[in-house]
């Protein structure tokens, strides 16, 4: 796979600033001539099926909040394109993984179970930097789903609450659990 | 004349403990910190994952404090995460508070350039002035977590020397509930992640969370020769020739949100910048690096995460993130850690090198293992609280390949040539994480859970430590025993860069501190004329106002 070069990132008036901690070597196989053709000719509302699908694939729900968050992260971490955008390009990158296993014409038009067979070829592809898109795509899509990410705003004590989080079980944000201290004595750790 | 006796850059971990020390000793500090100073915790804090955690514009990320902008970039080859966090207390912000002391048998292995009894006294110094305080009243994670390890046949540990296999509440710097009467100390929130605020309504400096802060940094502020300036990147390492040997002269550094260039001079410049960014300043400083030993040897715990289900409730999100451990010197350790669902989803089950639907596990003490997606993640996360998670922990063994260097194949951003870090584990390191994982496996078995999953985490660089090692030649090392720079005369690193290896396994922050403040000692007795202040049992007062207690 080919790389990108100093003189091809500054062509693209991309930023200086570009991307940190989750996403990381994303963006070497991202600019890669292959997708940027594909990725340009995506629209919006392509791009959010495909991130919608991915989200169902990993979640098994079609969660469309999840799905923006996650494109809005991406064009906001890494630098732009000349034509399309960074989540434009890893839709392009899962619709050619689809279409090179035989599952579908575009990820999104395929069933889950032939979407979760791409994300397994990526996450076993030779290439290192399409594993890494698999390694950061997968887990982006489920931090999203059951954080607050979906929220209109952070999560507070009392708050909104996501159905999600009642299927897990879990209380939402918490100042104090103080209840649920043990006192001391020679079972102290035996569970009760 | 310089314009300050000692710049320290960075004011994460090992930066402010230098500088409340110093501070102390009437010199004149000037402490630079690249990202913000969250103050105002109840203002700038959330109990939210995605507000406070999110690696792209949550509040813990790294990168400008407008969190409108993109954060700053790193390199890496191959996959995994990197987890850096920008502003005042630096990753003691999202630390889980834990303080181990490291195993003595890794000093000794190491060849360490000081002994292990001689760090004795500057851990009881960091244990008294957090304070560092192993609770025995555990939430249920953790009391089902000691039960299983007493049930694999292991016993308690006491004390904080740790030669053996055994269990343990873990040493943390958080101050247990009621620990100076009603309304102090940490409330059980379950958000040590997300960020301390807890208790509302007494001073900063009596958080419960013991990050550098609410402790080192409101002990340094009471000292009118003290100054921290934060939005100030440091860009470059000045120097100047005194006897023919390079000498650290002073700093430039660049404002983050107006973009100004600014430059100050000191008689001694402290590096505390992180395992990343002390070799990326030093190396775009153009620092002679003779031995080409900058930036080599990181070593990052190469952890993995084994998570047990329960056909009971666990509460994973009750208690300090992470109350109990498991040691076992010449492996690593095991600890709790309790997280919300969010990043229960991502580090339990979709943070992996492999294809959960491939895997073979019939012969592991494990049902599953790699990505799970799809109604496997679903069922597992129908379980979310009835889970337990373990974090590996590995003694990992150093390797000079295994390093942080300049990017020579992407633009240089507003502060310099990127870095780029590259990890593969040693076959060793692999084989110790493995035992581990089954360790993990079996004691989570042995506490009654039904299900047993294993990650098999790519590398995550979350305990990263010894990029810019400490050593007995300078051959193989970067400073010396005193954390001065073998090459830079005046220079100190002052991070967990510095330690000379992974400590055995034990997480670094206290051991990091430990050094700092002996340096912070040298710095001021050598350079300076001062008087020793450390003493064996001297018997502190925490910064909180609490007397010492262990």
């Amino acid at each position: 796979m080919s790389e990108i070069t100093r003189r091809d990132f500054l062509a693209m008036g991309g930023k200086t600033v570009v991307a940190g901690g989750l996403i990381l070597t994303i963006p070497k196989a991202l600019y890669d001539p292959r997708w940027r053709g594909a990725a340009a000719a995506l629209a919006p509302s392509d791009v959010q099926a495909t991130f919608t699908a991915l989200v169902e694939a990993v979640t098994t729900v079609a969660d469309e909040k999840a799905a923006a968050w996650i494109i809005a992260e991406f064009d906001k971490a890494l630098p732009p394109l000349p034509e399309g955008s960074p989540s434009s390009a890893v839709a392009a990158v899962l619709d050619s993984y689809t279409v090179k296993g035989g599952y579908g014409a575009t990820f999104s038009s395929a069933d889950p179970d032939a979407r979760r067979s791409v994300l397994g070829d990526m996450v076993k592809d030779p290439t290192p930097d399409i594993r890494q898109i698999a390694n950061q795509i997968l887990p982006f899509a489920s931090f999203t789903h059951w954080s607050d990410a979906t929220l209109d705003a952070p999560a507070t004590v009392g708050g909104p609450r996501l159905p999600q989080w009642d299927e897990v079980a879990w209380p939402g944000p918490a100042h104090s659990y103080l209840d649920t201290y043990r006192d001391g004595g020679p079972h102290r750790f035996h569970p009760k | 004349m310089p314009d300050h006796d000692v710049i320290i850059i960075g004011a994460g971990a090992g930066g402010p403990v230098v500088a409340k020390e110093l501070a102390e000793q009437g010199l004149k500090v000037l402490h630079l910190e690249a990202g913000a100073w969250h103050d105002r915790l109840e203002r700038d804090l959330t109990h939210s994952e995605a507000d406070m955690t999110n690696p792209v514009s949550g509040v813990f990320r790294w990168g400008p404090s407008d969190r409108d902008q993109g954060p700053w970039v790193r390199r890496m080859v191959g996959p995994g995460l990197i987890t850096q966090v920008a502003g005042v207390g630096g990753t003691t912000l999202h630390y889980f508070a834990n303080s181990p002391r490291a195993f003595p048998l890794a000093v000794e292995r190491g060849r360490w350039p000081v002994s292990y009894r001689s760090l004795i006294p500057y851990y009881e110094r960091v244990e008294s002035i957090l304070p560092v305080i192993r609770d025995p009243r555990l939430p249920t994670k953790d009391a089902w977590a000691l039960y299983g390890a007493d049930k694999f046949g292991l016993k308690e540990i006491i004390g904080p020397d740790v030669t053996r296999a055994g269990w343990r509440p873990q040493p943390n710097a958080v101050l247990p509930p009621g620990y100076a009467g009603p309304g102090t100390g940490c409330t059980q929130c379950g958000h040590c992640y997300e960020g301390c605020m807890h208790p509302h309504h007494v001073p900063v400096a009596q958080r419960a969370k013991r990050g550098t802060n609410v402790s080192y940094v409101p002990l340094a502020t009471r000292h009118r020769n003290y100054r921290l300036v934060s939005n100030a990147f440091a860009t470059k390492i000045v120097t100047k020739e005194v006897d023919g040997k390079t000498t650290a002269a002073g700093v430039q550094w660049r404002d983050v949100v107006t973009g100004e260039t600014n430059e100050a001079t000191a008689r001694v410049v402290v590096l505390a910048a992180g395992c990343i960014e002390s070799p990326r300043l030093w190396l775009n400083s153009e620092l002679p690096n003779t031995n080409d030993a900058v930036g080599r040897y990181l070593t990052i715990h190469w952890f993995d995460f084994v998570t047990g289900i329960f056909d009971h409730a666990i509460h994973p999100y009750v208690g300090q993130n992470s109350q109990s451990r498991v040691d076992f010197p010449g492996l690593g350790m095991l600890e709790t850690v309790g997280l919300n669902p969010g990043k229960e989803a991502f580090g339990a089950y979709t943070f992996s090198q492999s294809w959960g639907a491939d895997d073979n596990s019939a012969d592991q003490p494990w049902d599953t293992r790699g990505h799970l997606v799809g109604d496997a993640l679903k069922t597992a996360m129908d379980g979310y609280d009835r889970s337990l998670n373990f974090l590996v922990v590995t003694d990992d063994q150093r390797h000079p390949e295994n390093r942080v260097m300049l990017a020579d194949d992407w633009p240089a951003d507003e502060n310099g040539k990127v870095p780029k870090i590259q990890y593969t584990p040693t076959t060793r390191s692999d084989q110790r994480r493995d035992q581990l994982a089954i360790n993990a496996a079996e004691i989570l078995r042995a506490a009654g859970a039904r299900t047993v999953h294993r990650a098999d985490w790519p590398p995550l660089y979350l305990h990263m430590q010894s990029s810019m090692r400490m050593g007995r030649k300078p051959e193989t090392s970067v400073v010396d025993k005193n954390q001065e720079a073998w090459e830079v005369q005046r220079l100190y690193v002052c991070d967990a860069s510095s330690l000379p290896d992974s400590l055995g396994g034990p997480n670094p922050t206290l051991t990091t501190f430990a050094f700092a403040t002996r340096t912070a000692e040298h710095i001021a007795v050598h350079e300076f004329g001062r008087d020793p202040f450390v003493k064996s049992g001297d018997g502190v007062t925490s910064p909180a106002g609490f007397p010492k207690k262990n």
